[in-house]
């Protein structure tokens, strides 16, 4: 068996990268060499239990088996040449890389049993002034098994 | 001392010290977000990389830039968000710091990033 985290997030890479139309994806960058766009920036944010760990005198002492919740932050990066103009093609590749992500079946596979892909919502950050460069922000929520024996 | 003997000082410092640099104005293809280069001038510039924090940055540092008026002609004053390409690595304008005196452009900065 494979780390859980690290399959996903490293898949996460693979899936977005693979969008039609998108032309560079990195993970834990500030941004994209060359400045490409549209690229996709994969943080790996937060990982964090939801059951809390097994440590009275009848389990286990240690968490050799628990739900987690994994938040990594996926960043799309574009150009505009009007507010307007950037909102359309933000929307075009938020639905593409969240279908994308929702529809692929590894990503679906590294979360069962017991887990599952949640689509929290998005964020657009307001831009800077008379810039051309725009962001969405992806929040998505993954819960899956954390197994001591992966590690 | 008058504007064009500033712009002249600086054009024989950027063709002695120089490199040549191509800025790039664009547009976006409206259905695909795809990037195309509509103007682009070629022109001696200074720039230097700098802020040590960009170590950690990887492949995205902040780059300061000197243009003379000269260099980049009928280009015009580079814009928020046109690009600037050195040593082949495209860069983003983020800032425009225009100098003039008595009314006449002598020298352009530029803070990109790429």
């Amino acid at each position: 068996m494979s780390d859980q985290r690290e399959a996903i997030l490293s898949r996460l890479v693979t899936v977005c990268g693979a969008v039609a139309g998108i032309n560079a994806v990195d993970r834990n960058r500030l941004d994209v060499s060359q400045m490409l766009r549209p690229a996709v920036i994969v943080l790996d944010g937060t990982e964090r239990t939801i059951t809390p760990p097994l440590i009275n005198a009848r389990q286990a002492s240690v968490s050799d088996k628990q739900r987690m919740e994994l938040l990594p932050q996926i960043i799309i990066a574009l150009r505009g040449d009007s507010g307007g103009e950037a909102g359309t093609l933000l929307t075009l590749y938020r639905n593409k890389v969240l279908a994308a992500i929702l529809t692929d079946a590894t990503l679906l596979a590294s979360v069962t049993p017991n887990g599952g892909i949640r689509y929290e919502g998005c964020v657009v950050p307001a831009p800077d002034a008379e810039a051309r460069e725009y962001r969405i922000d992806l929040n998505l929520v993954f819960t899956y098994i954390f197994s001591l024996g992966d590690l | 001392m008058k504007a064009r003997q500033i712009v002249a000082s600086l054009d024989h410092a950027l063709a002695r010290y120089g490199q040549t640099v191509t800025l790039q104005r664009t547009a976006i293809d409206g259905s695909t977000g795809a990037i195309t280069v509509t103007q682009e001038v070629t022109c001696p510039a200074k720039f230097r990389t700098y802020f040590p924090q960009d170590l950690q940055a990887g492949d995205v540092q902040d780059i300061n830039v000197i243009l003379s008026p000269t260099g980049i002609g009928a280009f015009g004053l580079p814009s928020r968000d046109d690009r600037i390409v050195i040593d082949g690595n495209p860069s983003n304008v983020e800032q425009i710091g225009p100098l003039y005196f008595d009314g006449q452009l002598v020298r352009v900065n530029l803070l990109c990033r790429g």
